[in-house]
């Protein structure tokens, strides 16, 4: 998990910006509950995110409130598009692998 | 209680729910090293997030005092919170620092050159081999200061990416290199020093040198310090 955790913050931001808490929100709701972070995790996640030029941080005031939204950089984009490649392409081996049922060619 | 970016975080909260929530953001802001505005600015991005945490819980039904502390539950010890912010905002000082060291070097190195050269009649070429020989030592600090400086530069931005440098070890090398600028300043003004001793009254070069070094140094020696603070602070 740990490991794709930039991917899947990527991920949320894909659609527009969205604010600390909301990222939270979306990786809950998208998963379906699978993947229920700790919100502390989140918001030292953005900001390494934000460090490597992948998001991009801005603050924004509004009813009387001042609130810090993320956006997806041009880079945080590409980056996405090579996380999801990589995925792919592990887990369709996991699961062809996974999927053999014991039909392992043995060697010679 | 607490700095100016507690208070920006919390006006919108409920009395029932503000005991909790103050108390977190205090414990946060103690433990979260840094810059007076770069702790601000973050405990109040934390501060908003307690907020909507509450608010989505008061929406579920709970009372605000028992949302308060859902919410708070939800972030975690504010101290390991404190230690992971700790780490991205070494990283960011880490590549400030050795930017500013790797782009004042060459001037500061060019203004020290011509002071010498000035005073002593000889060409640029001959006087760059004099003082090399006269302060080997300076050799050996550019030697070691100037990777350590660049590696600085890749606590942030595309180098960050690329090179998946650890920030805590980009806030190290920034804490060397602003060390090493300060022995390589004061050890510049102390070959002046000694050099003017033989020669005619300095000029406003040597003038002008010293006071860029003593600036620079100070800055130096402040930013060795506060990367090596981040350093320890994070996690």
């Amino acid at each position: 998990m740990k490991g794709h955790l930039d991917g899947l913050l990527m991920a949320a931001l894909e659609d527009g910006p969205r604010h600390g808490y909301a990222v939270m929100e979306a990786l809950r709701t998208g998963s379906g509950g699978t993947f229920d972070l700790p919100t502390g995790t989140i918001y030292p996640a953005l900001h390494r995110l934000e460090r490597a030029g992948l998001v991009a941080g801005s603050w924004s005031t509004g009813n009387g409130r001042k609130r810090r939204f993320y956006k997806l950089t041009a880079a945080g984009r590409r980056a996405l598009a090579e996380e999801r490649a990589t995925w792919h392409e592990f887990s369709t081996a996991v699961s062809t692998l996974l999927d053999r049922g014991g039909t392992w060619a043995a060697r010679a | 209680m607490g700095g100016p970016g507690i208070g920006a975080a919390l006006p919108r909260l409920a009395p029932a729910a503000r005991p909790a929530v103050e108390q977190y953001l205090a414990e946060f802001e103690r433990a979260l090293p840094g810059s007076r505005r770069a702790k601000a600015a973050i405990v109040a991005e934390i501060g908003d997030g307690l907020l909507a945490g509450i608010e989505e819980h008061e929406d579920r039904g709970a009372a605000p005092a028992h949302a308060a502390e859902l919410a708070v539950a939800e972030f975690g010890d504010p101290r390991d919170l404190a230690a992971d912010f700790a780490a991205e905002l070494a990283g960011a000082t880490a590549h400030r620092v050795g930017l500013a060291l790797v782009g004042t070097g060459p001037v500061v190195g060019l203004i020290w050159l011509a002071t010498f050269a000035a005073g002593s009649g000889l060409s640029w070429r001959d006087e760059v081999a004099s003082i090399w020989s006269a302060i080997p030592a300076y050799t050996f600090v550019l030697l070691l200061v100037v990777p350590a400086a660049m590696l600085a530069t890749a606590g942030a931005g595309p180098a960050a990416r690329r090179l998946r440098v650890d920030p805590r070890l980009a806030a190290a090398a920034a804490s060397f290199a602003a060390a090493g600028c300060v022995v390589g300043d004061a050890t510049l003004i102390t070959g002046l020093v000694a050099v003017s001793a033989h020669r005619a009254a300095p000029s406003w070069l040597a003038a002008a040198a010293v006071c860029v070094s003593v600036i620079r140094l100070s800055i130096a020696a402040a930013a060795a310090r506060r990367c090596a603070l981040l350093r320890a602070a994070a996690a």
